[in-house]
């Protein structure tokens, strides 16, 4: 028999010693793919964690496969037999890979077909589901290998992470960066999260293959298990640095001249109080905001004065209708005229006694596209499903003035958001997302978002998300008038848009002086 | 060629060496008997045969080639059982009999189930249900149904029965006989193994103490009895007989001597006590040389008694 035959002569045997557990693993993944297929049967609370739970099976039935031929055993019953342990351990990982990560892959592709993911999106879920699932189950074979029985297998599985993530916390508490905001993330993400796969990758692999061949345990093997390990976990926990990271300077960018207006006053009773102003611009189809501003004031004395802005919107934001549609309150017409009050302390109050001759606008803009994700009929029950995005109008009440509508948006994809946007970049920003247009007026109006709870589960396994949201929606005061017609409500359809970040790159302006 | 060569094999567990410096071989079709008590490295020599150890220093050939380059087709001719072997107790006997003769080019499917009825094994049993005995007897098949050509044994008689004991050690003297096969045994049951072997190594302390045929041993280990006529003491008799262990009562000495050859003993002894009344010669036993041995090495003796 050659070694490959016997590959296939070792995964038979596998599975039929396994059959039991893999019969309750595959019961787990079935229970799991239910849930992403939205059965109410699993809506329990109790479901939530079934990918998790799709993962600790995986990782022990790996973990049980493993130690059933160990490699590091002296009395191990194969080892005796002439097998190769090229054999062998193609076995383990070929079984490791066709069943324990197949079978949760076939229901998540189910589940993500029946969401109407795109095939792109859909490849990329899948992949990277596959990817960290076989990740975990790598740091499954090498703790199994190392170890001799399942219990010596759950004591490593568990005192690992447990240490790494003491060596992390102890590292990171010193330099004081706990709590120290969003740029924490950003240092690590820096850490080439490639590198600690390949690494993590190969040295597990290199182990499990010198373990099969030379067999006996020898303590520098362990050294290798735990920095393998490690680096499966950093490449599991450390994903690459985001899009809009990456978009940092883009200089292509083009940013019409906003004018900036400084206003300072100041009396003999009162200390001076500064007013950064903006006409803002308008644009059809983009929301501008300066991010990271600062307001440099050059004084009389000839010194400077740094003052920060903070973030503030320099255009309104509009979500795109058919042309003809009349925004009702005047909502697309408006210019936004922004007015920022600066925060002064003591000294910056001070200084600015000295006057002011002259004012520079340093900052970020950040560029925000709207982008129509679902536009249905408004009324109770009207359901949407597209791109792994399902929208569902629960309540409609439009005589209501505090809630004029329930609804459940749920969405799928690779990041805990049910929105395609870089929260980081947006929140500040008053980006409208819900619209209600009736074309047969050649009207529409804006809708806020009063509330909304929701829930993240992965689909199947990790990886691919979905995440529910139930957000009421109300009116703003100005169209309450519009209540009373509900023919209006009724002809309407509801829009639903997303604010995809378009980049962003320095700015600065020269600003007039208002004293 | 020796299907076993081992030359200056060291193995260490740590800092402790278990095997020192072993040099033996094992010809072919040889029934060898490694004997040592417990702790001397019998196990551990036998898992480095078969490589599931690698040695600390030395080398180790079977069949002419590396114990740890061996091909498939190579290790398919050599058969291991060892006392606390794990064997995969969720199989029935059937099943792993199916799951190991595509291994084996050599599996022999009938020997398979005469060894079966002749254990009085029920293919259809788990084989975690099957007693201690039972299981070595499902072992001992696995090995054998093969028909290797090296037959690597760690303490295969533990758990059974007089009876089926007596019957595998007839079954092996004669398959070894009649298929030439090379069997290499480790045990405690120095009884079976003086039926049974044809040559014989001495472990103890991790050193071979001795490794020759069997009726070499028994030609130069000899037990003697003295009994003195006139008032020689007994203490000076034992002294002068450089005896590796000496029984003594009034006027009677009973020793266990290695004997250098040349002229015979009796004449030897006769020449050496003249005030001896009676003077006995006869072959010392397996066990008794076993026992001897045992305790000069406990009391730290050295490899002198290697022929």
């Amino acid at each position: 028999m050659t070694w490959i035959a016997q590959v296939g002569h070792v995964m038979r045997k596998d599975l039929l010693q396994a059959r039991w557990f893999l019969i309750v693993y595959l019961g787990v993944v079935m229970l799991a793919t239910a849930r992403a297929l939205e059965w109410p049967a699993t809506s329990n609370d109790a479901f939530d964690l079934s990918a998790v739970f799709v993962v600790v099976a995986g990782m022990f039935l790996v973990a049980f496969l493993v130690q059933a031929d160990s490699p590091i055993r002296s009395d191990a019953f194969w080892a005796s037999r002439p097998i190769h342990p090229a054999a062998m351990l193609a076995a383990k990982l070929l079984l490791a890979l066709i069943v324990v990560v197949g079978a949760p892959l076939v229901g998540q592709l189910g589940a993500l077909t029946t969401n109407h993911v795109p095939v792109a999106a859909m490849s990329l879920l899948a992949s990277r589901s596959a990817w960290t699932y076989a990740s975990w189950l790598l740091i499954a074979m090498v703790l199994a290998a190392m170890t001799s029985d399942l219990r010596g297998f759950t004591t490593v599985l568990v005192a690992i992470p447990v240490a790494l993530g003491l060596v992390i916390v102890s590292s990171r508490f010193p330099s004081g960066s706990i709590g120290g905001g969003m740029s924490e993330p950003g240092r690590l993400a820096t850490l080439m999260p490639v590198s600690f796969t390949v690494a993590g990758v190969g040295g597990g692999l290199v182990l499990l293959v010198a373990l099969y061949r030379k067999r006996p345990l020898r303590r520098r093997m362990w050294v290798g298990a735990v920095a393998a390990v490690a680096c499966l976990l950093l490449s599991i926990f450390v994903t690459p640095q985001s899009r809009a990271a990456s978009l940092g300077s883009s200089s292509e960018l083009s940013i019409p001249a906003v004018a900036f207006q400084v206003e300072v006053r100041e009396d003999e009773r009162t200390a001076p109080e500064l007013t950064l102003r903006t006409e803002g611009i308008q644009l059809a189809d983009r929301l501008v905001g300066l991010d990271s501003g600062v307001a440099i004031l050059r004084l009389r004395d000839g010194t400077t004065l740094r003052v920060s802005v903070g973030r503030m919107a320099l255009s309104r934001a509009t979500l795109p209708t058919r042309a003809g549609i009349r925004w009702l309150g005047g909502y697309a017409d408006a210019r936004p005229t922004g007015a920022k009050v600066l925060r002064l302390n003591r000294s910056q109050r001070e200084a600015l006694r000295a006057g002011i001759a002259g004012a520079t606008i340093e900052g970020q803009v950040t560029v925000l596209e709207p982008r129509i994700v679902a536009t249905l009929p408004f009324r109770a029950g009207a359901s949407l499903t597209r791109e792994g995005r399902r929208v569902r109008i629960q309540t409609v009440n439009h005589t209501a003035e505090d809630s004029l509508a329930t609804l459940s948006v749920s969405s799928i994809g690779s990041a805990s958001r049910v929105f395609n946007s870089d929260w980081a970049f947006i929140w500040p920003f008053d980006t409208p997302r819900y619209a209600l247009v009736n074309e047969t007026r050649g009207e529409a109006m804006m809708v806020a978002q009063g509330g909304s709870g929701g829930s993240t589960d992965a689909i199947v396994l990790p990886g691919a998300w979905r995440v529910t949201t139930s957000a009421w929606l109300h009116r703003n005061a100005e169209y309450f008038d519009l209540a009373k017609n509900a023919a209006w409500f009724d002809e309407s359809r509801l829009v639903i848009a997303e604010w995809v970040l378009r980049g962003r790159t320095a700015f600065r302006a020269e600003a007039t002086l208002r004293q | 060629m020796p299907v076993i060569e081992v030359s200056n094999l060291t193995y260490r567990y740590g800092k402790v060496a278990a095997l020192r410096d072993l040099d033996f071989a094992v010809p072919q079709g040889a029934l060898y008997a490694l004997l040592g008590p417990n702790g001397s490295g019998k196990t551990t020599l036998l898992q480095i045969l078969m490589g599931l150890r690698r040695p600390s220093a030395g080398r180790v050939r079977l069949m002419g080639e590396d114990s740890s380059a061996l091909t498939l087709r190579e290790r398919a001719t050599i058969g291991y059982i060892a006392e606390g072997q794990a064997l995969p107790g969720w199989m029935r006997l059937e099943q792993l009999e199916a799951y190991l003769a595509p291994l084996y080019p050599t599996w022999d499917a009938a020997l398979a189930s005469d060894l079966r009825r002749r254990f009085g094994l029920d293919p259809r049993r788990k084989i975690q249900t099957l007693s201690r005995g039972e299981q070595m007897k499902a072992a001992l098949l696995c090995a054998l149904a093969p028909r290797p050509r090296l037959l690597i044994m760690d303490e295969p008689f533990t758990g059974m029965d007089a009876l089926v004991k007596d019957e595998l050690v007839q079954g092996l003297l004669e398959s070894a006989g009649s298929e030439g096969w090379t069997v290499l045994l480790a045990s405690h049951d120095i009884g079976e193994l003086e039926l049974l072997a044809d040559r014989v190594g001495f472990l103890a302390g991790g050193r071979m103490q001795l490794s020759e045929p069997m009726d070499a041993l028994k030609e130069r280990f000899k037990r003697v009895e003295i009994i003195m006529g006139d008032d020689t003491e007994p203490v000076a008799l034992g002294a002068a007989l450089a005896a590796l262990s000496v029984e003594r009562s009034a006027g009677r000495v009973s020793a266990l001597i290695a004997h250098a050859g040349g002229m015979p003993l009796d004449a030897a002894l006769r020449a050496r006590f003249p005030g001896a009344t009676r003077i006995e010669v006869r072959d010392a036993s397996l066990r008794e040389i076993f026992v001897a041995l045992a305790k000069r090495a406990a009391s730290g003796g050295g490899r002198e008694v290697a022929a």
